[in-house]
């Protein structure tokens, strides 16, 4: 169990995170999402025991992480960046996480390898952004660590690759039990395989929700009416964005399909149906109910 | 127990792991230390049987310049140990990896010390080692003047230099380990560490000279020295004129000794207790400090210029500190005027922080602290400088009672025990002491030292003075000159207002003026010392003191010896004519036995040509025909027979040694004694 309890951490004048509050239970497959800037490699940092959090607690399992080595031993983290591997083989940066987690499975990393097919004994610097990227999550799996960060992993994968990644961590999650949490600042790149999303803007988590229940609980139902409805008609519904478009009338409302659904048909349309939504649609109108810009938060 | 055996067991994986992530830097620095240590040992030699004074000098150089690389390897390989500290990525990746602050640290300072600096101790075993075991060949190749010559002695003197060197690297390792600690960026890492290991020392060394010349008037280059090598790594290294100096002598601390009395190669002297228990708790300080300042520090300031600026602002302020102190050292000895002396320094300190804050480039905000501290430093250390300048105080005035002392000694040699001779150096020594002069820095110093009858030493040592300045100091010094031998006219020249001092007596120690009135009494006295010590045994003519003597433009050669200058002249001319394979022998023995130096008689005989333009140029330039190469000897007019039996050295006309060196050959040496002769002859007309 990961817990951030108030926490704050500011870059002199900057705020990164401002009381933060969070909690990730074992096992679950976590998505930071954000811009640029949100505060989501600072989360992750000090989750990882990089950074020292100015105020507040963060633990795992716990136990706080900053410089605690125990702590650590159950965590590892694939940084955005992973020009320091560049003077080693792949051989060698397996070897440098054996060195540190003694989990570290070179079956896993054997497997692991012969899909994405890397040469082992090739310097890191010759290889591509996504050739590195694949080296840094494969050895980060064969770690076989309680809790796998990645801060920005899928960045550089064409999308056969991303969806192997996926596919790998997956895979590891369900041998290991392993918490993942995976920053980004794309909603499709986390959607196949975290069951959480958060979304951190200006340091603050402003959206923290179950996929599943987020994904359940709101709907669009296209429908036509004799006359252009307004929200006010639907005053059961908790609706985030009524619009009329070539006499069809979009309604996207919180709550179950069916019940969603009775509501409307009480008003007599032509015609009603229910159309699936997008993650990042969910997202969108999510936000603009929360009267967030969300131009400006994905 | 698992846990901690795993923690330990991720240390030392951790460590091994640093420690190849270094091999370059191991590899490097084992060579680097290969070559050095020979190069080192070489340097400190004193003088070639076989060898061109340019080898001796190359030596030098390329002992500093393999010194320094060596440093700056130490700075660069601590700056690589940390260079999480440097490097954003880096800082994820090892500051998520299981190991704590401490074990992190501890891995990567003994990681980069065993890459960068432990190797100098087995190539030092080695070097010594080859150098005991190649004694023979060593000897022949360069002749020491404080070695013996001895195996142990040979394989001592490699492993002090490994030593010191060690001491070195250790301390700039540690001093790049703290400030990389504070610092964010490679560049300023390497750039503020090297800073600061000179501006510690130069603040050191230029405060201990505000010190001796304002407040004790005294020779400033041996308290510079001494307060240098308190601050290692640089230490010794601030005389730069000597080039590399990691003797372990000059590391005696806290002894009374003046450094240049250490005896070279004397590891004892290094090694005493109180030397290793300073540097110890220096070391350990330095580590602690470093381990602060990196718990202190902030992960996400990697890759800012500083991360702790507080350590920016100290080293900022320490580089104007120094730079104040030694301009005002040096225009000390420039006898400048007081405005003239501050303003000068405080614009020096000025300078050093524009540099800092050029290197650093703060933030618009940020200039003024970075500024204002800058000028406080600036301020502090010229008030400072001004304030030992001006007072002479903290208790170095005082003199004991002449009716209490029971002998005085000067320059650890000569011991008076005269009651009314110590009187009037005593109303001499409150004279200098009222007169509150700077004096210069020279290395040559006097040392007076007062035992009272209840056993008490008071000892104060003062430098050579600015002889335009007619300082009283300027008379003590002619007491060495008068104890050494013409005591009582030098003496004299105590009650005289030095009007007439246009008369000098000079050899390789310096100038001497001698008053009009002494200078036929002085003659005669040179004649009678002459006369005592004469021995037509050609060792004891090595053994002769020479002086030479100018009166207004005209130059005198005077030599205490100078009839036996002149026998021997003449007893060589005979033994070329009986047998000229003979003369070779006799001088090569005089030349093997050599101890005053850097010249034999007959350099110094030869030496008259150079000062006197009046000479015979004829018979000058008949002798540089009897030489091989003679054109640029032609031209300086000066022709001074060298260390070598075959070689002749040009001296040009402001003295300075010449490099090149003119052979005579065997057939025309005959002739080259005779013009010799005849020129000294000539002199004495």
């Amino acid at each position: 169990m990961i817990k951030f309890e108030n926490v704050t951490k500011k870059y002199d004048d900057f705020t990164a995170l401002e009381n933060f509050d969070l909690e990730i239970p074992t096992g679950c497959a976590y998505g930071l999402l954000g811009t640029n800037g949100a505060g989501k490699s600072t989360l992750l940092r000090i989750l990882s025991g990089v950074y020292k959090a100015d105020a507040g607690k963060v633990t795992i399992d716990g136990e706080n992480v900053y410089d605690n080595a125990s702590v650590k031993q159950k965590l590892l983290l694939i940084s955005d960046e992973t020009s320091q591997f560049n003077g080693m083989t792949l051989l060698q940066m397996k070897k440098f996480y054996k060195t540190f987690y003694t989990n570290f499975s070179d079956e896993t990393f054997e497997r692991l390898n012969t899909i994405v097919n890397l040469p082992v004994n090739k310097k890191l610097g010759g290889f591509s952004k996504g050739m590195k990227r694949q080296a840094a999550v494969i050895c980060g799996i064969s770690a076989k660590t309680d809790y796998l960060f990645l801060d920005e992993a899928f960045d550089g994968l064409d999308p056969s690759m991303r969806s192997e990644i996926k596919k790998m961590i997956i895979d590891a999650m369900c041998d290991n039990n392993m918490t993942v949490v995976t920053s980004s600042h794309n909603l499709h790149e986390i959607e196949e395989y975290c069951d959480t999303v958060g979304l951190l803007h200006n340091g603050k988590m402003i959206f923290n929700k179950d996929l599943g229940d987020l994904k359940g609980n709101i709907h669009k139902v296209q429908c036509s009416f004799e006359k252009e409805p307004s929200k006010e008609d639907f005053p059961e519904l908790e609706i985030l964005l009524i619009e009329e478009k070539n006499g069809l009338t979009n309604i996207i409302a919180k709550g179950s399909a069916d019940e969603t659904l009775q509501k409307i048909k009480v008003k007599n349309p032509k015609f009603c149906d229910l159309i699936p939504l997008s993650l990042e649609e969910i997202f969108i109108y999510e936000m603009e109910a929360l009267n967030y810009d969300r131009t400006k938060l994905l | 127990m698992t846990e901690r055996s795993s923690c330990k067991s991720f240390f030392k994986n951790y460590l091994i792991y640093r420690i190849k992530a270094q091999q370059m830097n191991l590899i490097l620095c084992c060579i680097m230390n290969i070559l050095a240590l020979p190069l080192f040992v070489i340097s400190q030699k004193k003088g070639y049987s076989n060898q061109p004074s340019d080898f001796y000098f190359i030596g030098r150089i390329l002992s500093v310049i393999s010194g320094f690389t060596l440093i700056i390897l130490a700075v660069y390989g601590a700056v690589l140990s940390f260079e999480y500290y440097n490097k954003k990525n880096l800082t994820d990746t090892v500051g998520s990896l299981p190991l704590s602050y401490k074990q992190r640290f501890l891995g990567d300072l003994l990681a980069g010390y065993i890459a960068n600096v432990a190797p100098v101790i087995p190539c030092g075993l080695i070097s010594a080692v080859i150098f005991a075991g190649a004694q023979n060949k060593f000897e022949s190749f360069c002749i020491e003047k404080d070695f013996s010559g001895t195996v142990f002695s040979t394989f001592r003197l490699a492993l002090c230099m490994a030593f010191s060197l060690f001491i070195a690297l250790t301390f700039a390792y540690l001093f790049t380990v703290f400030v990389s600690s504070a610092c964010g960026k490679h560049f300023h890492s390497v750039m503020f560490s090297i800073f600061g290991i000179f501006a510690l020392s130069g603040a050191a060394a230029g405060i201990a000279g505000c010190f001796a010349a304002g407040m004790l008037g005294a020779n400033t280059g041996e308290y510079m020295n001494r307060a240098a090598a308190f601050v290692p790594p640089l230490g010794s290294l601030i005389d730069l004129s000597k080039g590399i100096r990691f003797l372990c002598g000059d590391f005696e601390l806290f002894g009374s000794k003046p450094m240049t009395d250490v005896g070279i190669g004397d590891i004892f002297a290094a090694a005493n207790v109180l030397n290793i228990v300073y540097f110890v708790i220096l070391g350990v300080g330095i580590v602690f400090g470093a381990f602060y300042l990196g718990k202190r520090r902030k992960p996400e300031k990697t890759g800012s210029s500083f991360a702790v600026k507080p350590v920016f602002y100290v080293i900022s302020s320490l580089m104007s500190a120094a730079a104040v102190f030694l301009m005002i050292v040096m225009l000390v000895k420039s006898n400048s005027g007081f405005g003239k002396r501050y303003i000068t320094a405080a614009v020096a300190g000025v300078i050093m922080c524009v540099v800092s804050s050029v290197i650093y480039l703060p933030k618009l905000k940020e200039l003024p602290r970075c500024i204002l501290c800058s000028f406080a430093a600036i301020g502090v250390s010229v008030g400072l400088a001004a304030l030992l300048n001006a007072t002479g105080s903290f208790g170095y005035r005082y003199l004991p009672d002449a009716e209490n002392i029971e002998y005085l000694k000067i320059n650890d040699s000569y011991t008076i025990t005269d009651k009314e001779d110590i009187k009037k150096y005593i109303e001499k020594h409150n004279e200098i002491l009222r007169d509150k002069r700077s004096f210069l820095i020279h290395g040559y110093f006097y040392s007076l030292e007062y035992r009272t009858s209840n056993g008490k030493i008071t000892k104060l040592s003062y430098g050579e003075s600015l002889m335009s300045e007619g300082n009283p100091i300027q008379k003590m010094e002619k007491i060495e000159e008068c104890l050494a031998g013409y005591g009582k006219y030098f003496f004299e020249s105590f009650s005289d207002g030095f009007d007439d001092w246009s008369c000098s007596i000079i050899d390789e120690n310096g100038t001497y003026d001698i008053p009009e009135q002494n200078k036929a009494e002085l003659i005669a006295v040179l004649r009678e010392e002459a006369e005592e010590k004469y021995d037509p045994d050609a060792e004891k003519y090595a053994r002769v003191e020479f002086r030479r003597m100018n009166y207004g433009t005209k130059s005198f050669f005077i030599g205490k010896n100078l009839e036996r200058t002149i026998a021997f002249l003449g007893d060589m001319n005979g033994t070329i004519e009986k047998d000229p394979n003979k003369l070779v022998l006799m001088i090569d023995y005089i030349i093997s036995k050599k101890v005053d130096g850097q010249h034999s008689i007959n350099s110094r005989c030869m030496q008259i040509r150079v000062r006197n333009k009046d000479m015979d140029k004829v018979l000058v330039k008949e002798l540089i025909g009897l030489l091989k190469n003679t054109n640029e000897g032609s031209t300086d007019y000066g022709v001074v027979l060298g260390d070598n039996e075959w070689a002749f050295e040009v001296f040009y006309k402001n003295f300075s040694d010449s490099t090149r060196q003119y052979y005579i050959p065997r057939e025309n040496s005959k002739r080259v004694l005779e013009i010799m002769t005849e020129l000294a002859l000539e002199d004495l007309e």
